[in-house]
């Protein structure tokens, strides 16, 4: 990483969506989906350093690697996160969705971010999940607010207007 | 997620590292994560 020049000074910004596990007391976010594919600790992005991608079909370096589906994802907005049909409170169990930040190798697609290391910058979680506002901003030091994931309208659109 | 159609990758290398920490005092006093069992959260 250090013997590589960087082509920008600064991190690309991305959102993202998690599920909660642990506790209260210790309370943790883990990837959507990637359980399956890195394993339950690898998926669950770390309190005191950067989550580094894995990748699950072998490669060790040079992550994201073209043209593999390996990396760390993220949309590039908070509409463009719920136009994905995150947080349908129905059908995925969406805990939190939040700001991360990205550095090392990152690819930027017309619609998202693939990336080497992240970071999460601020979460958001629903009003239901309170009780992890405070255990999760000392966890991560991040500014953690309470809200709704996604308007209503927004829940009508990923819930295809049920 | 599908990012759409991908750029050349590019190096980024923030301005300031948050993580950065000066070295530990003792070796082997580094900060570790705390395991957490999964699926304890209901949907």
């Amino acid at each position: 990483m250090s013997e590589r020049v960087p082509d920008v000074i600064g991190e690309m910004i991305g959102w993202r969506a998690w599920q909660l596990v642990g506790s209260v007391r210790v309370p943790r976010l883990m990837s959507i989906n990637a359980a399956g594919r890195v394993g339950h600790d690898d998926a669950i992005w770390p309190t005191k350093r950067w989550y580094t991608a894995k990748c699950p079909n072998g490669h060790i370096e040079n992550i994201p690697v073209e043209g593999c589906s390996c990396g760390l994802y993220a949309a590039k907005t908070r509409e463009h996160l719920v136009s994905l049909r995150y947080g349908a409170y129905g059908d995925q169990a969406i805990h939190a969705i939040g700001e991360v930040a990205f550095k090392g190798k990152v690819i930027e697609g017309s619609q998202g971010w693939k990336a080497e290391y992240g970071r999460i910058k601020r979460l958001i979680v629903p009003y239901e999940f309170w009780k992890y506002v405070d255990p999760l901003a000392d966890a991560y030091n991040v500014p953690v607010e309470v809200g709704f994931l996604f308007s209503e309208a927004e829940r009508r659109q990923v819930l295809g207007g049920r | 997620m599908d990012i759409g159609e991908p750029k050349p990758a590019i190096i980024v290398e923030p301005i300031e590292d948050p993580f950065e920490q000066p070295a530990p005092a003792e070796p082997g006093r580094e900060p570790v994560e705390v395991p957490v069992e999964p699926e304890k959260v209901p949907a």
